[in-house]
């Protein structure tokens, strides 16, 4: 049984479509890579999954639970836990706050500090705790961000283009607590990225999203050889020389 | 800082306690312990509107609907079977928590103007509701509600015996009680879960939400807390005044006094809105043989100052500054 199952999704708004008919899958454990050039609905599609926008059709199903009709708070309690393009936190809030914030919903009193503790450790933000975000630099409010998600109890965790603005190292920092989080808590991700190097270091598999139809399903190596996809990115006609 | 803050508070209450005799020795006359006591309550009312609005983001202008209804509710039993103000006030915070929350919660769904004009406009139709017929019948009209029961024994509790001030030094206490009572579950509110919760809905309800917090719920919770508060306040408020009238749902009366107060104080602090409150009162009582009825203008006068000038809170910029100046 997939984790997460997309079925057959569309959604318009205002006659363009943004998703026609998409389906994807997550198994349990696995971080997937969800790519595509601007505009192929990759965040469209995340705001499907986490119920902030409601698909004109299709189904999403959760541990093999019909989730198409739950509210964003009730996935965010199922264990779906996702992160907002450009890095969204409390901005006005202590970063220890920001956390707390949501390893209460789960977790009460003494549990709810040492979850904080936890994620704020794992992140590598526990010096920052005083701090609102608002102060920090876009790659500490990354970690501010996905500490919050850690706090959370997340099982499958949705991340909108995490690594936009980081350099090269701090976005090595951050894959691995990505990886961390996968191996050691058990976490699945979908990683979204238009930059498709980094997500590619992260996933085993990937799917291509182009103009609102996946056009590509499966082993990175093999993403870059598909004319499809090829062309979405660079147009007809050219190749890569690289691979 | 956390001992110099506890020293601080207790000088205060200290002198806030000895202040009543203060006033009688010097100045021979009561009134300006009935001014401080309406301070304080005006003061309660503006920490009950701080806990909701200052904190969620939503800005509750029929704040004084709460008030109302506490009065109202607490005064009718009182007149009626004699109870208690002591009993009869938290019915009336009862009443206030739960009528409001009923006529808001379907516009806690709305953020931003909605939820303001809507709240804005439910107290001038109970302004129009209880001014007219059936209710006015009971509750007095545009004459008022004689609250004939007034507060005894709190003096009687702290062992005082015999004062010549007596009725009036007891709602100076009772306030100042209340006061203390309402700063202290302010602050405890703020040592939970659900201020934080409250305040990161303020931040950015869409997150919260993403989180897993279970927004409606937290801002009924929050609601029902502050309207509690409210109430409570305006019973012992309208007790104190003994005539409660409709004008307590008029913004003249009640919102915009609040409104200023809160402004100057800076939201989301308690020292801040306490402070301004008394400022305010006590300026609008020493401007009262100047300028008259007028003397309401100041309120306008002073938000447009305010909004320009330092729209964050006049008294929490001078406390900041104190501070800083103490260090």
């Amino acid at each position: 049984m997939s984790l997460l199952l997309v079925e057959n999704v569309s959604k318009s708004f205002g006659g363009i479509n943004a998703l026609s008919g998409v389906s994807l899958r997550v198994e349990q454990g696995e971080i997937l890579g969800l790519v595509g050039p601007n505009g192929a609905g990759k965040t469209t599609l995340v705001n499907i999954v986490s119920g902030f926008l409601k698909p004109d059709s299709g189904r999403i199903y959760f541990e093999g639970r019909d989730i198409s009709d739950l509210s964003p708070v009730e996935r965010a309690r199922l264990g779906i836990m996702r992160s907002f393009q450009g890095g969204r936190v409390f901005w006005h809030l202590p970063v220890v706050w920001n956390v707390f914030a949501s390893a209460s919903v789960k977790h009460k009193g003494w549990n709810a500090v040492a979850r904080t503790a936890f994620a704020m450790t794992v992140t590598g933000i526990s010096h920052l705790a005083d701090k609102p975000p608002s102060e920090l630099s876009i790659y500490h409010v990354r970690l501010v961000e996905l500490a919050r998600i850690l706090a959370g109890d997340p099982i499958l965790i949705l991340l909108d283009e995490p690594f936009a603005g980081l350099s090269p190292g701090e976005s090595d920092r951050l894959l691995q607590i990505i990886w961390y989080a996968n191996r050691a808590l058990g976490a699945s991700f979908i990683i979204i990225d238009h930059k498709v190097d980094q997500v590619l270091k992260a996933a085993r598999r990937i799917t291509v999203l182009s103009e609102g139809h996946v056009i590509f399903d499966g082993d990175p190596e093999e993403a870059f050889k598909d004319e499809r996809v090829v062309e979405a990115y660079l147009g007809r006609g050219v190749r890569l020389a690289t691979t | 800082m956390i001992r110099r803050a506890g020293l601080a508070s207790a000088l205060l209450i200290a002198m806030l306690l000895l202040l009543p005799p203060l006033i009688l020795e010097t100045t021979g006359k009561t009134y300006w312990i009935s001014v401080l006591t309406r301070a304080t309550y005006f003061a309660i009312f503006v920490l009950s509107l701080d806990l909701f609005s200052g904190t969620t983001g939503y800005l509750n202008l029929g704040h004084a609907l709460l008030i109302g209804l506490g009065a109202y509710t607490s005064g009718f039993i009182s007149a009626n079977y004699g109870l208690s103000p002591l009993v009869s006030a938290l019915i009336g915070g009862a009443t206030a928590a739960i009528l409001g929350l009923i006529l808001f919660l379907p516009s806690l769904r709305v953020k931003g103007i909605y939820f303001a004009v809507l709240t804005f406009l439910t107290p001038i139709v109970f302004l129009y509701l209880f001014a007219s017929y059936p209710l006015s019948y009971y509750l007095g009209g545009e004459g008022g509600l004689f609250v004939r029961h007034h507060l005894r024994g709190v003096l009687a509790v702290l062992g005082v015996k015999k004062l010549a001030y007596r009725t009036l030094a007891d709602y100076y206490f009772a306030a100042m009680l209340m006061l203390l009572f309402t700063t202290l579950s302010y602050k405890l509110t703020f040592k939970t879960s659900l201020g934080i919760k409250m305040r990161s809905i303020g931040q950015d309800e869409d997150l919260a939400k993403a989180a897993g917090i279970r927004t409606e719920r937290v801002k009924a919770l929050a609601f029902i807390i502050a309207a509690f508060m409210a109430g409570v306040a305006g019973a012992f408020y309208g007790h104190y005044v003994r005539v409660v009238t409709v004008d307590v749902f008029s913004p003249a009366v009640m919102l915009v006094p609040i409104l200023t107060m809160w402004i100057i104080g800076g939201p989301g602090s308690i020292l801040g809105p306490v402070a301004a409150s008394y400022v305010v009162v006590v300026v609008e009582e020493l401007v009262r043989p100047l300028l008259g009825d007028y003397r309401v203008m100041i309120y306008m006068a002073l938000l447009l100052f305010l909004v320009v000038v330092r729209p964050s809170g006049l008294i929490s910029w001078i406390i900041l500054k104190m501070r800083r100046w103490l260090e």
